[in-house]
């Protein structure tokens, strides 16, 4: 059976989306007769319009032939002839008309398969002139898909389309006006601004609107030649017909980014439009499933936004209207989708107003919460908006952000990314930063590894917790990515290292560089490495690598030629490598002990002595030299560590003073800067107007300027200089490059405790987010709303945040039966909770973070200082409170929830829009109200359920361990105590946060 | 010629929609997609102004593909050359094709997004700029087909690969210059038709005045 490639399959409907990619099973053979049929049906509808739109057959057998073919040779082979055929044929002086639009049409198709038609293009030129309709209309269809607007040949159609604008047929002047919209470019604007101007007074709309469209395509090109025609924008706004307004919203869209202040006065007009719109006051026929003029309404909603964007009184016009569309769109079309997210892209952009925002903030959780990948992604990019005004929505949506990071949908997977970016903090930055590398790794899409692993820098360089992390993370962004980075990057890195934590603590500097150094020598065995970091790691090695007497001098000497040998083809990595060679020989040299060349070291001298390359060459000169000197010279040369000592240059060479001083009594003549000698005019100028003319080269529609009188810049002479004697030797390109970036200001660099407290304070708010096991259901489960037992009724409530089953069975029955099941999903969702924790508990750990810095800041990790941490948070949290033991620290988090969820199951009953509400304005207060009421219902639970609480920490020991048996009985009589410690604390205003998950793991063991 | 078709007489072919293939059958160059390390270059020809302002246009091209990978319709908005289109085509191709089917209908590809959904056997692309809303494009795609629907009645593969002339004239008549111009159906609709009977007019009137000519001189 032969590939006929053209699928006569009608393109269905999918109206619901999700429709759109259902697959549609058939049997096999089914579908072979079905093929033949509809090849048979495919070829009388191919006959058919042939009558109908009056093609001829050669043209229908070409189409059919590319149809048929079964590989790209084949296709290029029929395509070649048919444009050899089409060469002769046009070569034809007297063709007749109609056949020449067919073959006109035959090279768009040519074309559109990819091959080159360009010997056609200036027929299609030629048919522009034609006086009829039909072959004009070819000849500007085929001219706007054939030519760019820098192409030659616009000049030779400009004065055609002067005269169809002119035309009395307002479809010759459509078709002139796409044609403009395409072709006309800077220079040749004014030829046709005036006529397209007169046309938005032209009596047919669709004339009026295209001429819009040109004016704002004119606008783009060159702003400067429509800005006199901004009132008139504004009065087509006011046009009879919806469709001209329509269009002359995308010009003020444009004209209102590049300046907003000018177009206020709009506002009030634009919102009477959208109301008007939204009022369904527009024809019916703007309508598109069931909303009215939705295309409209977007435009209009991206213009406010603009407008309002930081302007109270502005934004305090839209906040009406924006409530009404929220509150009549719908969220089972597209579209109405399509309105929804862009009202919310107007909430997060205007002056934040409390009530649209959490209409934003529901729709926003509506989209995240849809099986629709699209919605999906449309949710976590709202998101991304309205975290900037309120960082705690986000916390609402923590699963299901993670879910989607964890999608196999690239897409989904990469914007999720980009709003983990902009959540990112001090406390959550390692998670984050990991995950981009890992995804980073893990990609081959050179465009976008480069802006992963340069956000990866931005991120690490801005909250990098600790030295340590920052050059590990580096060292893995320059090992996979290395070529793409910025080599700005690598620079900071080196200078870090150089500088190492700036402060007072030398040994930490030096252990810092020696771990560097040896995270280098094991990198240095992998095989391909990127030019940048090799370059990096010969600076450090070469600065570092015998600082702390480890390795020897021979040792990392050898290593250096490797490189140097390794990578014969990259001159600056050769460069980095010999003046490395170059700072160790130095370093040995300095300190009196004795030298030995290596062969291999040599031979690179040798090498490099001989390079075409004379930097190159210049170092391996300035190495020997420097071998022959004596240890205190080459001491005075190459300073050990001094990488971060400014070169002092004499710039006015003020030591010569005295010499010139001198030289002038003894008669000399006085040096006459250059730019001062008589007779010479300023160079610069003229090449400053030279350039000045080079930039605008176009066609010049207005006479010449009158010259003016050059005016000469005060000189700004520096006299070149000699390099002094030490700095001679010094190799170049590290150094300068280093200084230049010393003055950034040095990165942020927190205590490591803040590294640790992320993954303190861990709080996960389950509600309202969907179950990822079991039934697809939220946590308010149907039958806990009815008044059952209550006790009961909380079992499964504490059991629906561990495992999702959300049903009404008794703990016990499940317990017994779906132990293993549990267990297992208890794993993957305890590390799903701590993926949650460790990137939105930030901001509970917030007040922790506040601290004053203890001695135990700077402590290795380790379990005793975990501990004494802990302490001093809880004590520093809830002052009203003694100390209390550290079992106890567990429980305000785990008896907060099981609280909230009754609460949220309450509300359910009322109205599921509800159950969101309450969250987002003020998360712990919510429930914090309730907590008095609902205290009895918690203390009747038995006291085995409160272990299956969420707190991540738990639940994992849980998994890992049954013996948290223990944890929950000794927690049982406390709970109690824990609650009411958990109410005064919230009266007075101070949430008990910082409870360690880490703390029972090491207590338990 | 011009025919609206009913509602109910489209919902009969809705379901009609070929079968999902998980080989990509002749499509070529699938393997050969290489992101070259110097492809940025090509991304932002897009017409800055003589201040220096930068005006993105909403839709930088339209692209029709069969699920085979063969170009049924392809419009440039933003300025390429051949070579870089013949490239554009091969890399999205690549990557759109071979989606999965539940998956979203927005690729990021070189900074730009590109949206595409697909009917029967035919992928509609658009790409479009990073902050663009993604689900007014998927409604423009489908405000396309529902007019090439109307006109064609029914609309099928073949019709747009015979007339893909046609097709370009309504996408003429619903996107001006990358931006949306005309959201009304039944306007568009009325413009073709105008154009369509005038074409046909015109026609005639040519054929009977060469009548006229051929007789007189007879």
């Amino acid at each position: 059976m032969n590939n006929f490639g053209l699928d006569i399959a009608r393109l269905g409907f999918p109206y619901h989306h999700s429709a759109l990619s259902d697959p549609c099973p058939r049997v096999c053979e089914a579908k072979v007769a079905k093929l033949e049929q509809l090849k048979t049906i495919g070829r009388e509808l191919a006959m058919g319009s042939q009558g109908g739109w009056g093609q001829t057959k050669e043209f229908l057998d070409l189409v059919k032939s590319i149809g048929e073919a079964r590989s790209k040779a084949e296709e290029d082979r029929i395509v070649l002839r048919e444009i050899d055929t089409l060469r002769r044929r046009l070569a034809d002086p007297d063709v007749p008309r109609r056949r020449m639009k067919e073959y006109l049409i035959r090279l768009v198709y040519v074309e559109m398969l990819g091959h080159d038609a360009s010997f056609g293009h200036i027929h299609a030129v030629k048919m522009t002139h034609d006086e009829s309709l039909a072959v004009k209309r070819t000849g500007y269809l085929a001219v706007t898909l054939f030519l760019s607007d820098d192409h030659d040949l616009i000049i030779l159609i400009v004065n055609t389309i002067q005269k169809d604008l002119r035309s009395d047929n307002y479809l010759v002047v459509s078709a002139a006006l796409v044609a403009v919209c395409k072709l006309i470019n800077e220079e040749t604007i004014p030829a046709v601004l005036p006529q397209v101007v007169e046309l938005l007074g032209h009596p047919k709309e669709a004339v009026r609107k295209k001429a819009v469209m040109a004016l704002h395509r004119f606008y783009q090109r060159s702003p400067a030649s429509v800005a006199h025609l901004v009132s008139n924008f504004k009065k087509k706004l006011c046009d009879p017909d919806p469709g001209v307004m329509g269009a002359t919203l995308c010009p003020l869209f444009d004209l209102i980014s590049a300046d907003t202040n000018s177009y206020k006065d709009l506002i009030v007009s634009l919102i009477s439009i959208l109301k008007q719109v939204a009022e369904r006051r527009l024809p019916k026929t703007y309508d598109y499933h069931q909303m009215p003029a939705p295309f409209i309404q977007i435009k209009l909603l991206k213009i406010l936004a603009l407008l309002g964007s930081g302007d109270k009184e502005a934004s305090g016009h839209m906040y009406t209207v924006l409530g009404d569309i929220f509150r009549k769109a719908e969220h089972s079309t597209n579209i109405g989708n399509a309105i929804l997210y862009e009202c919310i892209c107007c909430v997060s952009s205007i002056y934040p107003n409390p009530k649209s925002i959490e209409a934003a903030a529901a729709a926003t959780s509506k989209f995240l919460k849809s099986e629709s990948h699209n919605l999906k992604y449309m949710g976590i990019d709202a998101l991304s908006r309205l975290i900037k005004i309120n960082p705690d929505i986000a916390e609402e949506h923590q699963l299901a952000v993670i879910d989607c990071l964890e999608d196999p949908d690239d897409t989904l997977k990469r914007k999720t990314f980009e709003l983990l970016y902009k959540m990112t903090k001090s406390t959550n930055v390692e998670v984050i930063v990991d995950r981009m590398i890992d995804y980073m790794i893990s990609i081959n899409d050179s465009h976008y590894k480069t802006e992963i692993a340069s956000r990866c820098v931005e991120l690490a360089e801005q909250y990098a917790p600790s030295n340590q992390w920052f050059i590990q993370t580096m060292n893995k962004v320059f090992e996979h990515a290395g070529d793409l980075v910025n080599i700005r990057v690598a620079h900071n890195l080196m200078r870090l290292i150089a500088e190492g934590f700036g402060g007072e603590d030398e040994s930490a500097d030096s252990q810092l560089r020696s771990s560097a150094v040896d995270s280098y020598l094991r990198i240095l065995g992998e095989p391909k490495l990127p030019s940048v970091f090799l370059q990096v790691i010969c600076w450090v090695l070469g600065e570092y690598g015998t600082a702390d007497g480890r390795y020897s001098a021979s040792y990392i000497i050898g290593k250096l030629c490797d490189v140097a040998e390794a990578h014969l083809s990259d001159d600056t990595v050769k460069a980095y490598a010999i003046s490395s060679i170059m700072k160790i020989c130095s370093f040995e040299i300095a300190a009196g002990r004795k030298l030995e060349i290596l062969p291999e070291c040599q031979s690179l001298i040798d090498e490099l002595s001989a390079s075409h390359s004379t930097d190159l060459q210049q170092r391996a000169y300035e190495l020997q030299a420097l071998l022959g000197l004596n240890s205190g010279a080459v001491e005075a040369v190459m300073p050990s560590d001094a990488s971060c000592e400014d070169f002092e240059v004499d710039r006015s060479l003020s030591f010569l003073n005295s010499f010139v001083q001198q030289s002038i009594e003894k008669g000399a003549q006085p040096y006459i800067p250059e730019n001062e000698r008589s007779g010479i005019v300023d160079i610069g100028n003229f090449k400053g107007q030279y350039q000045q003319e080079a930039s605008t080269h176009s066609l010049r529609f207005e006479a010449y300027e009158l010259p003016k009188p050059s005016v000469i810049p005060p000189p700004t002479f520096e006299p070149s200089i000699p390099l002094s004697a030490t700095t001679d030797l010094v190799p170049v390109p590290e150094p300068t490059a280093y200084t230049k970036d010393a003055h950034r200001a040095s990165t942020k660099m927190p205590s490591s405790t803040d590294a640790l407290s992320a993954d303190v304070g861990v709080r996960l708010r389950l509600d309202g987010v969907q179950k990822k096991w079991g039934k697809p259901t939220y946590s308010s489960s149907p039958s806990a709303s009815s008044s059952t037992s209550s006790a009961s009724q909380n079992a499964t409530n504490g059991l629906t945040h561990t495992d999702g089953g959300g049903g009404s069975v008794s703990l016990q029955t499940r317990e017994t039966s779906h132990d293993s099941r549990r267990q297992q999903q208890a794993e993957v969702s305890a590390e799903k909770q701590r993926l949650a924790a460790s990137l939105f508990g930030a901001s509970s750990v917030a007040k922790a973070e506040k601290k004053p810095p203890t001695a135990a800041q700077k402590a290795p990790k380790a379990a005793a200082a975990t501990k004494e941490k802990a302490a001093t948070t809880t004590t520093t949290t809830v002052p009203s409170t003694p100390p209390p033991d550290l079992l106890d620290l567990g429980d305000p988090t785990s008896s907060d929830t099981p609280l909230d969820d009754p609460f949220k199951q309450l509300e359910g009953l009322l109205g599921s829009t509800a159950a969101a509400s309450p969250g987002i304005i003020n998360p712990p207060a919510a429930p914090a109200s309730k907590a008095p009421d609902l205290m009895a219902i918690f203390t009747e639970a038995p006291t085995g359920v409160s272990h299956s609480s969420i707190d991540p920490g738990l639940s994992e020991i849980y998994s890992i361990n049954k013996s948290s048996h223990i944890v929950a009985t000794k927690k049982g009589p406390n709970s109690q105590d824990a609650l009411q410690k958990d109410a005064t604390a919230r009266q007075v205003g101070v949430t008990p946060t910082g409870n360690n998950p880490n703390l029972f793991r090491d207590l338990l063991g | 010629m011009w025919k609206i078709s009913s509602s109910s007489s489209r919902s009969q072919f809705r379901i009609r929609r070929s079968p999902p293939t998980a080989t990509l059958g002749s499509l070529r160059c699938v393997e050969d997609i290489v992101f070259e390390k110097n492809c940025e270059q090509e991304r932002r020809r897009k017409s800055v102004g003589r201040f220096g302002f930068y005006f993105p246009t909403m839709i930088n091209f339209v692209l029709l593909i069969s699920r085979q990978g063969k170009v049924r319709l392809t419009k440039w908005y933003s300025t390429y050359s051949q070579k870089e289109r013949t490239k554009v085509i091969r890399e999205l191709s690549g990557v759109i094709l071979s989606r999965g089917p539940k998956l979203c209908n927005f690729v990021e590809w070189r900074g730009y997004k590109v949206v595409y959904r697909r009917y029967a056997s035919l992928y509609f692309c658009m790409c479009i700029d990073p902050d663009d809303n993604e689900l007014e494009i998927l409604e423009i795609i489908h405000h396309f087909v529902e007019i090439l629907d109307r006109y064609f009645g029914s609309v099928c593969e073949l019709d747009l690969i015979f007339n893909f002339h046609k097709a370009y004239y309504i996408l003429d008549e619903i996107l001006l210059a990358g931006e949306l111009q005309e959201s009304s159906k039944k306007t568009v609709a009325r413009l073709i038709a105008a154009q369509d009977s005038l074409v046909e007019t015109a026609k005639e009137q040519a054929s009977s005045i060469s009548n006229i000519i051929a007789q007189a001189t007879k």
